[in-house]
């Protein structure tokens, strides 16, 4: 929390002095493509895209793939932006299924549509690698709206002394509750309900306290693919996107780190708190239970594909300290915990457990998880002030508190069974369906 | 992917090992010291018994089966006030648990604290009923109060 309190405090000190508007006015900004990955998403493309399409950006293509969606995804977008057929050339760098049709739009120069077989949304992003033309790319998920300075500030780190920065990660935060006008959100309030609200409070501490943590180390594993800006060299040359996990952006980061060792350079991979993108978090325990099976199952596929880097002094700090956190804590951690809950109150039960060690632990450590909960929201506060009512604060606050009282515990119920799932060898990606009151 | 070789893999077993070590060769109660300690108790080497258990203390200085030992130790060298202390912390520690608190009860009759050992045997009644340690303990402290009333007697005659 410490680090994560410093890095947040240096960020946000060096805000102001960022120089966007010179990166903007003097184009020297490079080209950037957006692309976006669709796979029946006809509630949420339109908006997306409009949100892509109004970024402040100034040499800016978007490309949305649409992964043989079988709803009308492709339609709406066909309606929406007057896309019409046509044959472009197309090289496939990367393998990916076949991609059946493109689409231009009469009124937007700089939007591009493909349609392609379905295979899954590491093989979209890979056929918008194939397709794209410019030497930095951003994916987008198809149910996030970005903020109009979010690419600017995602590149500009990118552009600056250090030359090997190849990925550029920003900050998630959640959209269920804002008001949404043409593509941006114009106000910014709180979900109505519990498992919404718990989940913006989980946001605000895995990317204020632990992500900008692992930064300020130089440590980062994970960037989230919802949001992030890759240079494109580096991402063909280690393969691309890989099928072989649910996680495909967590996945190709530590394959970009093995990329670095091989080449004896080191590539960083750096995260933006400022950058914000908008998602849709799920809204029912059902959905839930989904994202949270898919993170868990996603995150062991991708420690266990990548597990030379466990302990190994050539990654450095993330294959010395990032990768073993990640090991121990997040993905063996859930069901340590689990077990836990169950074999604390067996031991009571048969006298095992003493009373006057046990209940004071388990509450401290729920009062600290508590204060790390409480700690983001004030960070958040402290800093970028993206929830203006006091009244959304307070709640926030509140919900901070008990998060770890319930909440948590069914989260790892959830994370358990993923990680059972990983051990069955089970590999299908849970789609989240998201709910029409949720977008707003 | 092969399993032989793989650094989780490996390190798991590792942390597995180290476990096992932990419980079966290092950790006090269960391991070596701890078995030494009572087997020189039960031989009266009680000095030596109490060396044992305080190299112990230093691995797990909370653990009530060893703070009770070094109790009865203590109370066995005539040393009341160490062992009073290590049988507090013993019941604080494992309120349930019969041993301490029967220590605890000998070591404040020892140290002529009778209303103390008559409150700790109540609650010793309370929670294990009349068991024969109770009735020793018990009648020794009668005897002991007895045995204070007739001195007390002996003193007031003219």
């Amino acid at each position: 929390m410490a680090v994560s309190l410093v890095s947040a405090f240096l960020h946000h000190r060096r805000r102001p002095y960022q120089g966007l508007h010179e990166l903007r006015d003097l184009s020297a900004a490079p080209p950037l493509t957006v692309i976006i990955p669709a796979y029946n998403e006809e509630d949420s493309i339109l908006e997306t895209v409009r949100s892509a399409l109004r970024a402040d950006y100034p040499d800016l293509r978007v490309l949305v793939v649409d992964d043989g969606s079988s709803d009308a995804t492709l339609e709406r977008l066909r309606n929406e932006f007057a896309l019409s057929e046509m044959n472009l050339i197309y090289r496939s760098l990367l393998a990916t299924s076949p991609v059946k049709t493109f689409f231009k739009s009469a009124e937007f120069t700089n939007l591009i549509v493909l349609s392609k077989e379905h295979g899954g949304k590491a093989d979209a992003l890979n056929v918008g690698i194939n397709f794209c033309r410019t030497p930095y790319f951003c994916t987008l998920d198809a149910d996030c709206l970005i903020e109009p300075d979010a690419l600017l500030r995602l590149v500009k780190p990118m552009m600056g002394p250090s030359k090997n920065i190849v990925v550029s990660g920003g900050t998630i935060r959640i959209r269920n509750g804002c008001k949404v006008v043409y593509g941006r959100v114009e106000e910014v309030q709180l979900p109505s309900s519990w498992v919404e609200r718990l989940q913006v409070v989980e946001y605000l501490r895995g990317f204020l306290l632990g992500r900008a943590g692992w930064d300020l180390t130089q440590g980062t594993l994970i960037v989230s693919g919802a949001l992030a800006v890759f240079r494109r060299a580096e991402v063909i040359e280690a393969g691309g996107f890989s099928n072989a996990t649910v996680s495909e952006d967590m996945e190709i980061i530590v394959r970009l780190r093995c990329l670095a060792d091989e080449r004896k350079q080191p590539l960083r991979m750096i995260f933006t708190m400022d950058t914000i993108c908008w998602t849709q978090c799920p809204s029912t325990l059902a959905m839930l239970a989904r994202q949270r099976r898919r993170w868990q199952l996603g995150l062991c596929q991708t420690l266990w594909l990548n597990s030379e880097m466990l302990f190994n002094w050539k990654y450095g700090v993330a294959g010395m300290l990032s990768f073993p956190f990640h090991l121990y804590v997040e993905a063996l951690g859930a069901g340590v915990e689990l077990i836990g809950y169950l074999v604390v109150p067996l031991a009571f039960a048969i006298h095992l457990a003493l009373s006057a060690f046990y209940i004071p632990l388990v509450i401290l450590s729920l009062i600290y998880a508590s204060f790390l909960s409480v700690g983001a929201v004030l960070i958040e506060e402290l800093t970028y002030r993206r929830y203006p009512n006091r009244r959304d604060l307070y709640t926030l606050l509140g919900w901070a508190l008990v998060e770890n009282f319930g909440f948590r515990q069914i989260v790892l119920y959830f994370r358990f069974q993923g990680f059972l799932r990983f051990l069955s060898g089970f590999h299908q990606w849970e789609k989240v369906a998201h709910t029409a009151d949720s977008l707003t | 992917m092969r399993i032989y070789g793989n650094r989780i893999v490996i390190s798991l077993i590792f942390i597995l090992g180290l476990s096992i070590y932990w419980e079966f060769y290092l950790r006090p109660v269960t391991g070596p010291l701890y078995r030494s300690a009572v087997e020189d108790y039960r031989e009266h080497r009680y000095a030596r018994s109490l060396e044992e258990l305080q190299e112990a203390d230093r691995f797990e200085p909370n653990d009530p089966s060893i703070l009770a030992l070094m109790g009865w130790d203590l109370l066995k060298l005539s040393k009341l006030p160490p062992a009073e202390r290590y049988f507090r912390q013993a019941c604080e520690f494992a309120p349930d648990n019969p041993d301490p608190l029967l220590g605890y009860i000998y070591v404040e009759i020892a140290l002529e604290k009778r209303q103390e050992a008559e409150r700790l045997l109540q609650a010793f009644v309370r929670k294990h009923g009349k068991t024969p340690d109770y009735k020793n303990a018990e009648k020794i402290l009668r005897e002991q109060t007895a045995c204070a009333a007739s001195d007390a007697q002996e003193a007031t005659r003219p």
